[in-house]
């Protein structure tokens, strides 16, 4: 499936970005890429709402997890 | 999978005060906010059957220049007396700031109809923001505008 980035611009200037079909965390890497080219553009986007899809909560989750597992690690190894 | 996100856009120009405080006028004209900022001015005008100039006038018709040099202009006609722009309305960039902002004299002009132009204008502009930022991230870009909102979709198959 492609990715896709919907925009919608409203004329307050509220800008609402969904982003589709990216797996895991890739949907936030694109987002920083975007800010950062806005940014450029003199756009720059306030009070910022975050609304993740299940498989963004998924991948946190796992990504959470996998760090716990990390800090263990960590601490038995000292 | 992804997520949406929302946000109040702002439009901040960091870079150009100092091309307007240098007078770079060369550079300021070819920078790309500024064509940027042309094109959403020259989308409204279309829209309006209006024109854009370097400059507005003040209440008693005098040029005042605008540093971005743009102007949106509407005339009035019989059908359009209050919602027109006879003296035009300017894009004036803060130099301290780098913050746009729009400067002129609305004398005659309904309120409500001077407020839309300029969050015409700021829409346009982040409108077309997001479509030069997605090209440039390798996506195609399309948009349409539907009761007020302008709705941009960009595909990428990479």
């Amino acid at each position: 499936m492609p990715r896709k980035v919907i925009v919608d611009v409203s004329e307050e200037g509220v800008a609402r970005v969904d982003y589709i079909h990216f797996e895991g965390a890739a949907c936030l890497v694109e987002s920083q890429r975007l800010h950062a080219l806005l940014t450029q553009f003199g756009v720059r986007i306030e009070q910022t709402t975050r609304t993740p899809k299940p498989g963004l909560l998924v991948a946190n989750a796992a990504q959470q997890e996998h760090m716990g597992h990390l800090e263990i690690q960590e601490a038995k190894e000292r | 999978m992804s997520h949406i996100e929302e946000g109040k856009t702002s439009v901040v120009f960091a870079d150009l005060p100092a091309l307007i405080q240098r007078q770079d006028l060369a550079a300021l004209a070819q920078h790309p906010c500024i064509v940027l900022l042309r094109q959403a001015v020259a989308l409204m005008a279309k829209q309006y059957g209006g024109e854009v100039k370097p400059h507005y006038y003040d209440y008693n018709y005098k040029e005042q220049s605008a540093n971005t040099g743009l102007a949106l202009h509407i005339p009035q006609s019989v059908e359009r007396l209050r919602h027109a722009l006879p003296r035009g309305i300017g894009l004036v960039i803060d130099c301290q700031t780098g913050a746009l902002e729009f400067r002129g004299d609305p004398w005659y002009v309904d309120p409500h109809f001077y407020q839309q132009m300029q969050k015409g204008i700021v829409q346009k502009y982040t409108v077309l923001a997001h479509m030069a930022a997605l090209r440039q991230m390798h996506y195609q870009v399309t948009s349409q505008e539907v009761e007020g909102h302008v709705n941009i979709t960009g595909v990428t198959y990479a």
